[in-house]
């Protein structure tokens, strides 16, 4: 299938962001851990800061999906800093919807992705994987990808923010 | 010593900050893999659009272990990332005090700080990534609440370095 297009994602484009994104945590059966809003999506990636960009895989209206949409794939992606190196881009979420697969349209996204992290300086392109994702990682490793937690030992840590607040709130 | 300040890094701590890094950086035996410069480090953090942020902990004069010390003692990189599911993230980037100075809380009122910040700015969580290895940091943290979420979720961090970018780029269509 050559016919889809691959655009920067626009305001209006943030309902189906938050779709493909509830469909993605649906895929990993976590559909009600998604709490972010689309008010949250609009003033987060098309403020005076985006804290995110995403770029949005759309195919013509005779060619929708089953479910009446034309926006059927997105990344979403954002800058990171290596302190060694300098600017890294991260990919944060990658989803094409199911009936849409096989048509080279992920793989087109990557290429994008590829292209924008070279143009805009960075050094290399970081993300995630699930060590249970197999089909994910063989896609990934077939492009060059390496697994750092592999070769370096590096684990994911995070402090939630109940315990934020407790360090915050701590006397010395 | 009691005496330390924290505060948020301005233009001219770009070479004490390169300088730091450097130092963590001989601490991990990975000092030759720092090409950035302070040029790289002023055009990032403190352009139109900063890549990062740092605080810096610094010591009075007086309190240098010689007379020509430096004055800049720890400091801490950050940036904000973005989860899907639940939107702004505080992400600590890297952090580091120099061996002199530690034991005195300046790591924790580092982290006290950032926690701080990442509340301000409504963040919902802080990541950042610890070597399996670390033992020490590993406790440093959980005793904070850090959970391990490589352990928890299975997470694999992955890198597609410069090379592998170019030939995706400009590749034949698959």
């Amino acid at each position: 299938m050559s016919n889809f297009l691959l655009r920067k994602a626009e305001p209006k484009d943030v309902s189906d962001i938050l779709r493909l994104i509830k469909e993605l945590a649906k895929f990993e059966k976590m559909e009600e851990q998604v709490i972010l809003t689309e008010k949250e999506l609009l003033e987060d990636g098309f403020g005076d800061h985006p804290f995110y960009h995403c770029v949005v895989a759309e195919v013509p209206e005779d060619k929708q999906s089953s479910d009446g949409y034309t926006v059927i794939g997105f990344a979403m992606y954002y800058f990171t800093y290596d302190p060694w190196i300098g600017k890294l881009l991260y990919l944060e979420d990658f989803y094409v919807m199911k009936e849409f697969r096989g048509s080279g349209i992920g793989s087109d996204i990557l290429k994008v992705l590829s292209e924008t992290a070279v143009k805009t300086r960075c050094s290399s392109m970081h993300f995630i994987v699930a060590e249970w994702n197999k089909p994910s990682i063989e896609f990934y490793k077939r492009r060059g990808a390496s697994d750092l937690s592999d070769e370096e030992g590096w684990r994911l840590y995070a402090i939630e923010k109940n315990d934020l607040l407790k360090i915050s709130a701590k006397k010395r | 010593m009691d005496r330390f300040k924290l505060r948020k890094a301005e233009p001219k701590d770009v070479p004490d900050i390169l300088r730091l890094i450097k130092e963590l950086a001989k601490y991990e035996e990975m000092e030759d893999q720092v090409i950035l410069t302070e040029k790289d480090l002023l055009e990032d953090g403190f352009g139109d659009h900063p890549f990062y942020h740092c605080v810096v902990a610094e010591v009075p004069s007086e309190q240098q272990s010689n007379n020509n010390g430096p004055v800049v003692i720890g400091f801490a990189m950050y940036y904000f990332t973005y989860d899907p599911w639940i939107g702004k993230l505080l992400y600590l980037e890297d952090f580091f005090v120099m061996k002199e100075y530690r034991g005195f809380g300046i790591g924790s009122e580092i982290l006290k700080l950032l926690s701080h910040t990442a509340v301000k700015t409504r963040c919902s969580s802080m990541h950042f990534i610890v070597a399996e290895g670390n033992q020490a940091s590993i406790e440093f943290y959980k005793r904070r609440g850090a959970a391990d979420l490589s352990l928890e979720e299975g997470w694999r961090l992955f890198k597609i370095d410069k090379s592998s970018l170019l030939k995706m780029s400009s590749g034949p269509e698959e």
